[in-house]
């Protein structure tokens, strides 16, 4: 056992040191963004504004809704539903992603995302 | 042990695998916002498939858990994924046990954390790396739930000592 416990140890530090880095590159500096974009399969379905509150159907597949500036997705056709489980996303650079049906919705709206 | 008396505990830990997939299908864990966090529950099974009956064994319970979930309540995709994060923590964790890198617990954690970044990695492949923007809560994820995991298959290798000799 204390063998392997200074192991685990350094394992588990260098785990998360790595996902601080990556959370930092991927999270850091993050300000509220003004619109958002929709892609399917990579190709943009439709660029949007964050204001306007709105519901949107994307090719059927699932719906998005707009709601005092924070975008979320209400009902889709996926068997996981991992996209209408996740948070309501209004910051610069925040992601939903729709893996069955390859939708994207990304908040734009400053360069912080230029980075990813 | 017998090779009637593996086979028979092979089928068991199959099914105990697939219902662990069941539960945590049923219950998403996504407190956090984020999906795909999972508690891996199923992994244990396997983990302690490898420790007692090896890596054929641990294989094959993992194939069937995976197709069977598919099967279920999958689609091609997540076949995809489930087989890169299935294989690749598999063999991991196989090379980590047999040279004896780390224990039970360090074992744990690298398999958790190799799943979720194979899978990861075939996401990023689908979405032209969109996904990448989870990596880090996975990540942690892995961290943590493996860690857990390994506590629990070192108590339950104590205890089903007996049965598995």
């Amino acid at each position: 056992m204390n063998k392997y416990l200074l192991k685990n140890i350094i394992l588990i530090a260098a785990i998360l040191a790595v996902s601080a880095v990556l959370f930092a590159v991927f999270y850091g500096g993050r300000s509220a963004g003004a619109s958002f974009e929709i892609t399917v399969n990579g190709k943009l379905y439709g660029a949007y504004q964050l204001d306007t509150d709105t519901v949107i159907d994307v090719d059927g597949h699932c719906t998005v809704q707009v709601k005092d500036g924070a975008v979320s997705v209400i009902s889709a056709d996926c068997p996981g539903k991992d996209c209408v489980h996740h948070k309501p996303i209004s910051k610069s650079g925040e992601r939903i992603i729709c893996l069955p049906n390859g939708i994207v919705i990304r908040i734009t709206g400053d360069g912080v995302d230029a980075l990813i | 042990m017998k090779k009637t008396k593996k086979i028979a505990l092979c089928g068991v830990m199959c099914a105990l695998a697939f219902a662990f997939s069941y539960i945590e299908f049923l219950i998403p864990f996504d407190m956090t916002g984020i999906p795909g966090i999972k508690p891996g529950f199923a992994n244990l099974v396997i983990m302690a498939a490898l420790y007692t009956l090896g890596l054929p064994y641990a294989a094959f319970i993992s194939f069937v858990r995976i197709v069977l979930s598919w099967l279920i309540f999958g689609n091609i995709t997540s076949l995809l994924y489930s087989l890169a994060g299935g294989i690749l923590s598999l063999l991991l964790m196989f090379v980590l046990k047999k040279f004896k890198v780390f224990d039970e617990t360090g074992v744990s954690v690298s398999g958790a954390v190799m799943h979720n970044a194979a899978q990861l990695a075939v996401s990023a492949l689908i979405t032209s790396g969109a996904v990448l923007y989870y990596a880090p809560v996975l990540l942690i994820a892995g961290v943590v739930f493996g860690v857990i995991n390994g506590l629990i298959l070192k108590l339950v290798l104590k205890r089903t000592e007996k049965l598995f000799s």
